[in-house]
C-alpha cells in the first residue's frame, strides 16, 4: 500500500501543469462523469432516497479522481493514481477516532445511512473572530454544552498580547499556544477536562505553529487534532504536507478539512458533490488522515443550507456512508445570526441532512463565520438534539426530505439578506457564561416547534444500545 | 452587416476564435472597435455574469468566457488608437492574495468581472508579501490595490499593506480595496481601505465609484 512518503515522492514526478489548466481539466472531467454516472439534481429534493444515486456518485467520483489525481501547487504537478490504489487506501482507512480523555472519551466510529446511532456532534465557531479578552468566556460557554462530543471554540481575531496577529509573525506562534490552553482550561472550567478539541488551534495556519501549540505543555490532548485543508479544487502544497510528516510521526490526530465550492471549479451541485467526495481520496492519500471535515459552501451564499447544498451534503454523505467505512464529519455552514429564527432552522436542516445521510455533524458556521462576536450555543445544541432525534427517532430519508422541505420553506428566501442577529455579549451572562432567559425561552420556542413539524425529541430519553466498536 | 449577437453569443459559449474570427470580420466591415465591445462582446459577459449570479452557469463558464471576450479585444485593440484604447480602460489595478494567504477563487472571479469590465487587470497571485504588492503596483502604475483574505490571521496583512503604504508617503498614489469571507465593511473602513465590496459582482461598482467613472 502507498505510504505518505511514496505520495511525496509523486509531487516531484507526476506531469507537469499550469494551475489553471489543472481547473479546465477538473471541470471537463467533471461533466463527463456527470453524465457518464447520471448524477442530477432535479431541483425539489433536499434529502433524496436513492440508494442507486448515491452509489453512481461514489463510483464517479472514484472515477474522476483516478483520471484527474489532485494538483500540487508547490511542484506545479499532478500526482494521479491508480483506482487500485485508491481502493485500497479506502479499504485501509481508520474506521475509529477517539476524541478526548477519561469521562470525555468519545469514540466515533462509520455511520450508516438512517443510522440509529447518533452521530458524533461537534460544537464549533471557528472562523468566527473573537477579541482575546472574550475568547476565554466563549470557550467555555461551548464547554459546558453536554451535547458537545468534543469542541473547538472561534477564532482568536485581531491582537494577543497587543500585537496584531498575522500568519507567519511570532505572535501567531504565541497566540496559537494561548488559544489552546484556554480552550483546555475552559473545557476544565466546565468540568470536562478530557472534552476533545476537533481543531486545536483557531488562529494558526503555519506548520510552526501547530508544531508549538500541539506541545502537551499547552494542554492539547494526543488526540486533539489540527486539521489540514485542501485548497479548492483537489490542491495540496507542502506547507500542508509538512504538518503532515510532523503529525504522523508525532501521534497527533490527522483530519483532513475540504470545502469545495458550489459554483466554483467543479461546477454546479453535481460537480461539487463528486468533488467533495474526491477530497476523501485526496485526504487518504496525500495526508494520511484519520477522518474528514466537510464544509462545502454556495460561492454565492456562502452556505451550505439552500436546497441544492442539503442535495449536496445529503449525496455526499450517503456516498460515502453505502460506500466505505470512511469517517465523515459534516459542517453546517449558516447565513443567519445568533438568536434569530433562520439560525435555529439552518441548524436544524443541517442536522437532519448529516444524521439522517450517514454522517456525523459540526454544529459550526454561523452569520457565515464573518462577524466579530456573533455567537450563540443555543442554536447549536438545538442543532445536536436534532442529530440525536432523527437517529433515535429512526426517521426515515423520505420523512427527513419533507420536514427539512418545511423548515427550508422558513428562511430559503431569506438566506440572501439573512440577518445578523446578536453578539455574544447580548445573550449571555458575562459574569456565569450562561445564556440569558430571553435566549433560552427562544430556543424553547423553536424546539417546540420543530416538534411539531415532526422531529421526535423525546425518542433521546429512550435507553440506548451500546454502540459497537469496529 | 455586423451580427452583434454572434459575438454576444461566442462570449457566451467561451468560444475564443470565434470571437477573434468575428472581432476581424468587424473591423473588416468598419465597424467602431469600441462599439463591436459595448454592442457585441460586453452583453456576452453580462450574460454570463448573471448566470454564475443565478447559480446557472459557473467559474469556469466565467473563465472561458472572459477568454474569449479578451482574444476577441486583443484583435479590435490592434485597430484602436492609443487615446481610444485609453478611453476604452475604466483604470488599472493589481490583484493579489495577501501575504500569508493561498485561497485565490475570489480573487480570480474578481480578476475576471474587472477585466470583461474594462479594467486593465494585474494579478499578482497568492501569498504575496506586501512589499511585493507595493512595488508592483508601482511599477504597474496602477490605479487601485485590491487584496482579498481568507483567515482572519492573513487579513491583518490588509492593514499593514495601507500602513505600509502611508509610511512610503504612497498613501494617495493608490485607492485601496479589501475583500474576502473574514472582510467586513466595517473592518475595511477601520484600517482606512477606500472601498470593499461584498462579493466580486459589487467589486466592479466599487472600483469604477473610485476611479470616479460612470457606472
Amino acid at each position: 500500500m502507498l505510504t505518505f512518503w511514496d505520495v511525496v515522492e509523486r509531487t516531484s514526478r507526476g506531469e507537469r501543469m499550469k494551475e489553471s489548466d489543472f481547473d479546465a481539466m477538473l471541470y471537463q472531467v467533471v461533466r463527463q462523469v456527470i453524465e457518464k454516472y447520471d448524477i442530477h439534481f432535479d431541483g425539489e429534493t433536499a434529502v433524496p432516497s436513492d440508494d442507486g444515486l448515491a452509489d453512481r456518485s461514489y463510483q464517479a467520483a472514484l472515477e474522476l479522481f483516478v483520471t484527474t489525481g489532485f494538483y500540487c501547487t508547490s511542484t506545479r504537478r499532478v500526482v494521479r493514481f491508480t483506482r487500485e490504489e485508491v481502493e485500497e487506501a479506502v479499504r485501509h482507512a481508520k474506521t475509529e477516532y477517539v476524541f478526548g480523555e477519561g469521562r470525555e472519551r468519545h469514540v466515533m466510529g462509520p455511520r450508516t445511512v438512517e443510522d440509529p446511532e447518533p452521530p458524533t456532534c461537534i460544537f464549533s465557531h471557528l472562523g468566527v473572530p473573537v477579541k482575546q479578552d472574550l475568547f476565554p468566556k466563549v470557550c467555555l460557554a461551548q464547554a459546558q454544552e453536554q451535547y458537545a462530543d468534543a469542541f473547538c471554540c472561534v477564532s482568536l481575531h485581531d491582537t494577543f498580547r497587543g500585537i496584531p496577529i498575522k500568519s507567519g509573525h511570532p505572535v501567531e506562534i504565541a497566540a496559537c499556544m494561548w488559544d489552546v490552553s484556554k480552550r483546555r482550561e475552559a473545557a476544565r472550567l466546565a468540568g470536562r477536562p478530557g472534552l476533545g478539541l476537533y481543531a486545536m488551534v483557531s488562529v494558526g495556519e503555519s506548520t510552526s505553529s501547530i508544531i508549538a501549540a500541539a506541545h502537551p505543555a499547552f494542554g492539547a490532548l494526543p488526540r486533539d487534532v489540527p486539521q489540514v485543508g485542501a485548497v479548492a479544487e483537489l490542491k495540496i502544497d507542502y506547507e500542508r504536507m509538512n504538518k503532515v510528516a510532523f503529525q504522523r510521526e508525532a501521534g497527533i490526530g490527522l483530519a483532513g478539512l475540504y470545502g469545495p465550492l458550489m459554483g466554483g471549479y467543479a461546477g454546479g451541485p453535481e460537480g461539487t458533490m463528486l468533488v467533495q467526495i474526491a477530497h476523501f481520496f485526496l485526504g487518504l492519500l496525500a495526508y494520511d488522515v484519520e477522518y474528514h471535515i466537510c464544509f462545502p459552501i454556495d460561492i454565492r451564499e456562502t452556505c451550505s443550507t439552500t436546497l441544492p447544498m442539503l442535495w449536496l451534503v445529503s449525496v455526499y454523505c450517503q456516498a460515502i456512508a453505502r460506500n466505505s467505512n470512511m469517517l465523515n464529519i459534516c459542517t453546517t455552514m449558516a447565513a443567519g445570526g445568533p438568536a434569530t429564527d433562520m439560525l435555529f432552522y439552518e441548524m436544524v436542516n443541517g442536522a437532519i441532512a448529516h444524521t439522517v445521510s450517514g454522517a456525523h455533524s459540526v454544529q459550526g458556521g454561523i452569520a457565515r463565520d464573518k462577524y466579530p462576536e456573533h455567537i450563540g450555543t443555543l442554536e447549536l445544541r438545538l442543532g445536536a438534539e436534532t442529530c440525536h432525534a432523527v437517529a433515535r427517532s429512526g426517521m426515515p430519508r423520505s420523512e427527513a426530505n419533507r420536514i427539512v422541505k418545511e423548515v427550508l420553506a422558513r428562511y430559503g428566501d431569506e438566506i440572501h439578506d439573512a440577518p445578523l442577529g446578536k453578539t455574544f455579549s447580548d445573550l449571555y451572562d458575562l459574569e456565569r457564561v450562561k445564556p440569558l432567559d430571553f435566549y433560552v425561552e427562544m430556543y424553547e420556542q423553536k424546539k417546540q416547534e420543530m416538534r411539531e413539524v415532526g422531529i421526535d425529541y423525546a425518542a433521546i430519553d429512550r435507553p440506548r444500545r451500546r454502540y459497537p466498536v469496529a | 452587416m455586423t451580427d452583434f449577437k454572434e459575438m454576444t453569443d461566442a462570449v457566451v459559449r467561451g468560444d475564443a476564435a470565434a470571437c477573434e474570427n468575428l472581432a476581424r470580420k468587424a473591423l473588416e466591415a468598419h465597424v467602431e472597435p469600441q462599439s463591436a465591445i459595448q454592442e457585441g462582446f460586453a452583453p456576452g459577459m453580462e450574460i454570463v455574469g448573471r448566470g454564475f449570479e443565478d447559480g446557472t452557469l459557473f467559474l469556469p463558464d466565467m473563465m472561458l468566457a472572459a477568454e474569449a471576450m479578451k482574444a476577441g479585444i486583443a484583435v479590435l485593440e490592434e485597430a484602436m488608437t492609443a487615446d481610444q484604447a485609453a478611453a476604452n480602460r475604466a483604470g488599472k489595478m493589481v490583484v493579489a492574495t495577501i501575504q500569508g494567504d493561498v485561497h485565490e477563487i475570489g480573487k480570480n472571479i474578481v480578476r475576471i468581472l474587472m477585466s470583461t469590465a474594462g479594467f486593465e487587470v494585474v494579478d499578482l497571485g497568492k501569498d504575496v508579501k506586501v512589499p511585493t504588492i507595493i512595488d508592483e503596483a508601482e511599477d504597474e502604475m496602477a490605479d487601485i490595490i485590491a487584496v482579498s483574505a481568507l483567515m482572519t490571521t492573513t487579513m491583518m496583512y490588509m492593514k499593514e499593506l495601507i500602513e505600509e503604504l502611508s509610511d512610503a508617503g504612497l498613501r494617495d498614489r493608490f485607492k485601496v480595496m479589501v475583500g474576502g469571507a473574514p472582510v467586513t465593511e466595517t473592518w475595511a473602513k477601520e484600517i482606512g481601505a477606500d472601498g470593499y465590496a461584498k462579493d466580486a459582482f459589487a467589486a466592479i461598482q466599487v472600483a469604477k465609484d473610485l476611479l470616479g467613472a460612470q457606472a
